[in-house]
């Protein structure tokens, strides 16, 4: 009796045992895969955040830039007028905008930032050019000369936004 | 008229120049003057310092006839007063026609080559 008594404890024990020992892998299998989803996760939660912060400034560089092309048209009406004394200001106002597009943490390719800075610094020399001749009481050497640099600038910066808008539509 | 035609002339220029459909040669009629066979005639384009924008050159641009005779030339100046202005078209031709004269691709290919080679 008692022989048969330590058989059956021996025999349930062994299983108990071994269902046990499937049940605490199983259960480790199951945490590890549950660590891994909520790293997964929070990973996914943060380049959705990076996406959404890239996202938000192409749009203020689109906006920047779109800005900046109004201010050309702007400048080059008042050459065509020949308001002289309105004209550096404009031309500041112009380079600070490109500055700020240039200096964002977007995705412009160098080329593009060359090409703004190029523009900005040829500004830079319109103005001090316009300057001079508003202290000396007179209009700028070739005023006609100047729309045809500033439409030129208007080209280039007008290929910066195309670019610009392709990055947001991909 | 006259106006629209060179123009039309300044726009085409430009597409083939940048299409790389055109053969850009140095021309032996002034430095820094390059020129394409079209036909029976050639276009010549060049540059001329402009005291008064140094960064920006006026660019000028010749037809010429038999005998090297110039049929008509214009510049950057000749469409003042027109919208959008061809400034850039021209500014793009000229350097286009000047790299591809000059074989510009060709040496950098050559150079990069050779740098390639040091590492």
């Amino acid at each position: 009796m008692i022989d048969r008594l330590i058989l059956w404890t021996t025999r349930w024990g062994n299983l108990a045992s071994v269902v046990g020992l499937v049940l605490t892998l199983v259960g480790f299998a199951v945490t590890i895969l549950g660590v891994y989803r909520s790293k997964n996760a929070a990973q996914s939660a943060r380049d959705a955040a990076v996406q959404t912060k890239s996202l938000l400034l192409r749009s203020d560089a689109i906006a920047d830039v779109s800005a900046a092309l109004g201010m050309m048209e702007e400048i080059r009406r008042l050459h065509r007028a020949g308001v002289w004394q309105l004209l550096p200001d404009r031309y500041s106002a112009l380079r600070q905008k490109l500055i700020s597009v240039r200096t964002s943490n977007t995705d412009i390719t160098e080329a593009k930032l060359i090409v703004l800075r190029r523009v900005s610094e040829e500004f830079k020399v319109i103005e001090r050019r316009v300057e001079r001749a508003i202290a000396n009481g007179d209009a700028p050497p070739n005023p006609a000369k100047l729309n045809e640099i500033v439409g030129s600038h208007i080209d280039a910066v007008s290929e910066v936004l195309v670019s610009l808008k392709d990055l947001v539509g991909r | 008229m006259l106006e629209e035609k060179l123009l039309d002339l300044v726009v085409r220029l430009h597409k083939k120049t940048t299409e790389k459909k055109l053969d850009w040669e140095e021309s032996e009629f002034g430095k820094e003057v390059y020129e394409t066979t079209l036909g029976a005639f050639k276009v010549r384009i060049k540059s001329r310092w402009d005291p008064d924008y140094p960064e920006q050159p006026d660019y000028i641009v010749q037809l010429v006839g038999e005998n090297e005779k110039v049929l008509e030339e214009f510049s950057n100046a000749t469409f003042r007063g027109i919208e959008p202005h061809p400034y850039r078209l021209m500014e793009e031709t000229y350097t286009v026609a000047r790299r591809r004269a000059l074989g510009v691709e060709a040496a950098l290919e050559s150079v990069l080559d050779d740098l390639g080679k040091d590492n």
